[in-house]
Order: structure tokens, then sequence, then C-alpha cells
């Protein structure tokens, strides 16, 4: 009888010590694996964030090419391109008039990506996750007599904690281009003509 | 009566074949995200390189155009002469294997015919499996 409870007795003790194991290195391994998938959280998060960076400085470049270099047209065709919200849209043109420089653009994103504000002064704050700064008054911009290099210095980042994402400057020159001016009225110069022979 | 009562139970090893299934797909399942996570990244790095270096290539071009324009420049001589159709094409590298190409008249002062992008290297495709016959 005593034999009995005993080979009962340890083979309970044997499956408690084996499930101890268990759970032991199940909780290491998990630790383990829970560590990698925050690593691939994080740069995942991180290529998703430069992601939208890339894709908004260069909508906000194209804009800038299309408005031929005039820093207004740009923002406002910038704002209207990321399909803002039309009080997005007149307060931006409101704080236009009060702005310290001549079409710079603050604009502020939440955590998904999506437009919140928008303010002509650079010296605000933005208020959001991410932000975006359309910056014309770049330092180079340099004049000439038929027309000037104007510059735009796009940069986005996160708000907290404060770091930088991307930047990308970019250049046209104003000037008038004769070939480029016909293109823009549907007509070929007798050299484009050619070439497209 | 009691004879024919069964008690079921686990054998000795069952629980830690099932903890090393369960830690072989849980460590495989965070080796795949970690790899797909680092694709994306290594996806995104292309990105900025080909953004960054086309508009720094197209920045270069619209001062080379400006210098021109305001005549403190001179349009480069086609490389080889001038070509048959009297064109002209400025080069700027976008990346190891793009440029962009601004291809000007030869009028006084040139007019712009073209801004392109152009591949540099020769691509030689693997044909050599037949999986369409002609």
């Amino acid at each position: 009888m005593a034999g009995k409870y005993r080979s009962k007795g340890s083979k309970t003790s044997l499956f408690l010590i084996e499930l101890i194991i268990s759970v032991f290195f199940f909780s290491l391994a998990g630790v383990v694996c829970v560590r990698l998938f925050l690593y691939a959280s994080g740069i995942s998060r991180d290529a998703s964030d430069l992601s939208h960076a890339v894709r908004i400085a260069q909508n906000a470049a194209e804009s800038f090419l299309g408005a031929e270099g005039a820093p207004e047209e740009a923002s406002l065709l910038f704002l209207y391109s990321m399909d803002a919200p039309s009080e997005i849209y007149t307060a931006y043109e409101d704080s236009l008039r009060t702005g310290k420089e001549p079409g710079s653009l603050l604009l502020s994103f939440d955590k998904e990506w999506n437009l919140t504000e928008a303010a002509a002064d650079t010296g605000a704050k933005a208020q959001g996750s991410y932000y975006v700064l359309l910056d014309y008054s770049g330092d180079d911009t340099e004049r000439y007599a038929e027309g000037e290099l104007s510059m735009l210095r796009i940069e986005a980042g996160r708000t907290s904690p404060a770091s930088v994402l991307y930047e990308l400057p970019v250049t046209y020159y104003t000037g008038q281009c004769p070939a480029l001016q016909a293109q823009e009225i549907g007509e070929d110069t007798p050299a484009a003509e050619d070439a497209r022979k | 009566m009691s004879g024919n009562k069964k008690y079921y139970s686990l054998n000795g090893g069952v629980s830690l074949i099932l903890l090393v299934f369960i830690i072989l797909s849980l460590v495989s399942f965070a080796a795949l995200s970690v790899a797909s996570a680092r694709a994306d990244r290594r996806l995104c790095d292309k990105y900025i390189e080909q953004t960054s270096g086309y508009y720094g290539a197209f920045s270069k071009a619209q001062v080379y155009l400006a210098d021109l324009y305001e005549g403190r420049l001179q349009a480069d001589a086609p490389e080889g002469g001038a070509s048959p159709e009297g064109f002209t094409e400025k080069h700027f590298p976008i990346s190891d294997t793009q440029d962009l190409v601004l291809r000007l008249d030869s009028g006084s002062p040139p007019s712009v015919i073209s801004i392109d992008t152009v591949t540099t290297v020769r691509t030689d495709y693997d044909e050599s499996l037949p999986v369409i016959r002609r």
C-alpha cells in the first residue's frame, strides 16, 4: 500500500518539476520574443514615419515647382493637394496676413499623419505628433536680372521628442525660359518639334 | 463498478514537447517580423535616396539654367562635337544608375527642349530560361 502511494507521489512531483522547467524556459523565450517584436515594431514605425515624411515632402516640392517658385501659391497648392479642410485653408489665409515670412507654412499632423492644423508663422509651435515646415526664407536666394533662384527648404519631423525625420531643399529659377513658356500654352518650339520628329 | 472507471493523465514529456513547439513558432514569427521590418526600412532608405537625388539634381539644373540665361555661362559643347540635331545635353547625376538630362537647343540663348531622367547603366536581363516561347 505504502509503495503504491510513493509511486503516485513521485509521478506527481516529476510532473510538477517538468512543469516548472517548462514555465521557466517559456518565460525566458517569451522575454526574448517580446524584445524581438518590440525591436521590429520600432523599425517598422521608423520606416513608416520616414515614408510619410518623404511622401509629404515630395508633394510639397512638386507644389513648389508647380507654382513656379511662388511661395504663397506653392503653400496654397500644397494645402489643396493635401485635401486640407476648408477651416485650415481659411486659417492659413488669415495667418498669412500676420505671418512674418512670406508664405512659410507649418503643418501639424496627428499620430496617423492626418492634417490637423496649418499656420503661416514659422515661429509657431507644432501641436500634433508630427510637423512639416515649408521654409522659403533661404539665405541662398540669389537675385538675377531676369528672375531669381527661389529656394524652399522642406522639413518633416516629430514634435515629441523633437527630431527631424527628413529635410529636402529645392531650388527653382523663376526667370522665363522661352521653350518652357511655349510648352505652358501648349505650343512647341521649332527645336522641340525637330526633336519629336 | 470501480474497475470500469478510466483515469486520463498527461504522460511525462508531453508538456516539454508542447513547449518546444510553442517556442519554435514564437521565435519564427519574431524573426519574420524583424526581417519584414528591416526590408521595409531598406525600401524606405532607397526611396529617400532616390527623392533626395532627384531634387538635388533638379536644383543643380535650375542653377545651371539661371547662370545660362543670365549670361554668366555658355552652354557646354556636346561631347564628341555637335550632334546632327544640334542639341546639347547636360547630365546631372541622381544616383549611380540614373541621371537627370537637360536638353538644350543650339539657339542663343539656348531653349530647353526637355528635362528627363535616364538610366546610365545597361541592364542585361537573364533570358536564358525559356519561360515564354516565341
